[in-house]
């Protein structure tokens, strides 16, 4: 198991532990109110006695909220047609909100449904339709020279007589069918289609037939002329729309193909087709990334994993919080505090990647007119020095909590001392398997803007990893590298810090903000930052606050058609951040 | 967005009860489809003649922002036209460029699995810009 898998299992864990751990009163869960909607899978064709190629997958959404439900029963059953369901027909949603099962046809051709239903809450359900088909074949078009716009006649076998189930296309481009029997179909040739041989093939859904026929196009072909800077949307799920562009020295066009889905983890096979003049016809299709089955998500990450994870136990917090016997959504205060003074001890909790807190002793090494910082007493020696921690305080009193502050909202006082504590603790290096790819740099819980729970230290805080540079506590970390990390960290968590507040706190939100919009808006604290220095002539400072923000914006523009902007595929990664941050910025 | 909407978007979404992509349309106004697709334009063409708002950022210098090489490398449609076949994510995206050559037209489609239709649910769009 990769280091960052490790990882994410022993947060599920941590989770699981925490929930229990953390809960200071019996409370009732509220029954949640449901939506289940349709992933992927829904109407595909499939020749009779076969396994669908695609599984039909549902989410299950909170109804309020929108955002997935995780460990929610769904029951699958046949409603029409002959078909069963291949492996468990209970199933329970994963992290992801989502489940999914496959289908194999009977032998009968038709219509089939497959209906998925919230077990608890039985009126919450949706359904697929799919058919189950014969093979068509294809054996003569008439005539076999013509011209774009004109129609042909396509003979052959098992056609369907629904015009608009047969797909016919002209080397990748779809034809509108005009009149349909079992054995004959009516087709325009598309207007883009330019004078060349072209190869007709006839499908049903995805069944195809096994043979092609040709056909000469001699003209006919409608060009469509563009100036630099012209747009074409196409939003055509039929798949009819064809755009004909002029081609001429020095021009270029560039086709984005998206899917503007926002339900999470699914994924929507598509084919693009770019069909030239003159020409050979094109070569079969290509895969333009991996197979469904095989498509990988990016490389997961230790920062992202933990993220992740701290806010899913932020959001378990905020349910309960919301559905509490007291209902209590008002701030809860911790009581006055004195301002930290330099020298003073202190002991906090820390969440660990096993579920439990961590008791750490600090001391009180710099305190500023905003951040109070505090070093754990076991920090490894070569750590940094007052200096340098003065330094950090600096920024934040200086540039992070007035640009965070006035672009995002106000952080609580719980503690009635106004200093933010950032502590400086090894408990952060150890939240990193040795040997992962990148690490967790810092967090903010907002447990502990819940005093009355478990494990809070109730006040605003905080958490950054030290410099390790002989790897007690995890792989080596150097000064110099924390120190470089450490800045955009807290403009990073300030942020969360703040939404927590102002979302939570504030105004009693029932469920947490979606992941990556949660992460953007926290990343683009550093760009406020970063912009700021940039404003002072410190361009130092601007890159520093700008490193990660550009280094996953560049990891997301790599490859942007593997990443969904709006959903954690799996374990989170750098990539998704990135997205998110660019669709911000 | 940010640069975009301005008006304290990045507060107005921070201190709200609402959710994803809820959120996002209901501060800026915009449905998430258009937004989205303005915003993808943007990630390629900021910087170049072709890209002018919305289809590009109205201040941020996004290639200078990026430093570099630029990351973002579209699959490259050849003289003899190109048949891609792939599955997106919901709220993804692929991008594809063709550099024309003198007297010879493409034609471009998009299709759902096998060059099918696509399935309502997967909201599969394509956006053709005219570049140079």
């Amino acid at each position: 198991m990769r280091g960052a898998g490790r990882l994410a299992a022993r947060v599920r864990a941590a989770l699981l532990v925490s929930a229990v751990a953390g809960c200071t009163s019996q409370t009732t869960v509220a029954h949640i109110p449901l939506d289940l909607v349709i992933g992927s899978g829904d109407g595909q064709f499939g020749v009779v006695g076969s396994q669908l190629p695609t599984p039909l997958r549902v989410v299950a959404q909170a109804a309020a909220s929108g955002l997935p439900r995780e460990d929610v029963t769904v029951l699958l059953d046949v409603t029409q047609g002959g078909a069963t369901l291949v492996g468990a027909t209970t199933t329970v949603t994963d992290s992801t909100g989502s489940t999914e099962v496959r289908v194999r046809l009977g032998s009968s051709p038709g219509p089939v449904r497959v209906r998925a239903r919230v077990a608890d809450q039985p009126n919450v359900s949706t359904e697929f339709g799919l058919f189950g088909v014969l093979q068509p074949t294809v054996s003569s078009i008439a005539p076999t020279t013509t011209t774009a716009g004109a129609t042909v006649t396509l003979t052959g076998t098992s056609f369907s007589p629904v015009p608009d189930h047969n797909v016919v296309l002209f080397s990748g481009v779809r034809g509108r069918v005009l009149a349909a029997t079992s054995t004959s179909l009516q087709v325009v040739v598309p207007r883009c289609i330019p004078v060349r041989d072209v190869e007709v093939h006839m499908q049903l859904g995805v069944v195809a037939s096994a043979d092609t026929v040709g056909l000469t196009v001699t003209g006919g072909i409608v060009l469509e002329p563009m100036n630099v800077g012209d747009v074409i949307d196409v939003a055509d799920d039929a798949g009819f729309e064809c755009h004909a562009l002029p081609g001429s020295s020095g021009t270029s066009y560039l086709a984005v193909v998206y899917s503007v889905s926002t339900v999470g983890a699914a994924q929507h096979p598509y084919r693009f087709t770019a069909l030239a003049s003159p020409g050979p016809v094109p070569s079969p299709p290509r895969a333009a990334q991996p197979a469904h089955a095989e498509l990988q998500g990016p490389a997961p990450d230790p920062q992202a994993i933990w993220d992740q994870h701290v806010r899913d136990l932020e959001g378990a917090l905020i349910r309960e919080r919301a559905t509490g016997p007291a209902g209590s959504i008002a701030p809860s205060v911790s009581g006055p505090a004195a301002v930290p003074a330099v020298g003073e001890r202190r002991s906090f909790s820390v969440f660990n990647a096993q579920g439990t807190f961590d008791q750490v002793g600090a001391v009180a090494q710099f305190v500023g007119t905003r951040a109070a910082i505090f070093v754990d007493t076991l920090a490894p020696p070569g750590g940094f020095d007052i200096g340098e921690l003065a330094t950090f305080a600096a920024r934040f009193d200086q540039v992070i909590h007035p640009q965070v502050t006035t672009t995002f909202g106000a952080a609580s006082d719980l503690d009635a001392n106004g200093r933010i504590v950032v502590l400086f603790t090894p408990a952060v290096n150890r939240l990193t398997p040795r040997g992962a790819s990148g690490f967790v740099g810092g967090f903010f819980f907002g447990n502990d803007l819940l005093p009355s729970r478990t494990g809070s230290n109730g006040g605003e805080v905080f958490y950054a990893l030290v410099p390790d540079p002989t790897g007690i506590h995890s792989s080596a970390r150097s000064k110099a590298l924390v120190a470089s990390v450490v800045p955009a960290i807290l403009a990073h968590e300030f942020q969360h810090m703040v939404h927590f507040n102002e979302r939570v706190l504030v105004r009693g939100a029932p469920a947490q903000e979606a992941l990556w919009l949660s992460e953007a808006l926290a990343q683009m604290a550093e760009e406020v930052v970063a912009r700021a220095y940039q404003w002072l002539g410190d361009s130092a400072s601007d890159s520093i606050f700008r490193s990660g923000t550009r280094a996953r914006s560049r990891q997301y523009l790599q490859r942007p058609d593997t990443v969904s902007v709006i959903v954690t595929t799996g374990q989170g990664s750098l990539p998704e951040r990135g997205g998110g941050f660019l669709a911000l910025l | 967005m940010d640069d975009r909407i301005g008006g304290g978007v990045l507060g107005r979404l921070t201190r709200t009860v609402r959710t994803g992509v809820t959120n996002v349309e209901a501060e800026s106004g915009l449905a998430w489809e258009d937004l989205v697709a303005d915003w993808w334009s943007a990630a390629y063409l900021d910087g170049l003649p072709a890209g002018v708002p919305p289809r590009a950022y109205p201040t941020v210098n996004l290639r200078g922002f990026l430093g570099g090489s630029f990351p973002l490398l579209p699959t490259p449609v050849g003289s003899a036209g190109l048949e891609a076949s792939g599955a997106l994510w919901s709220s993804s995206a692929a991008y594809y460029i063709v550099n024309a050559t003198a007297g010879v037209s493409v034609s471009l489609r998009l299709g759902g699995q096998a060059g099918g239709p696509s399935a309502a649910q997967s909201v599969l769009r394509m956006r053709i810009i005219r570049v140079s």
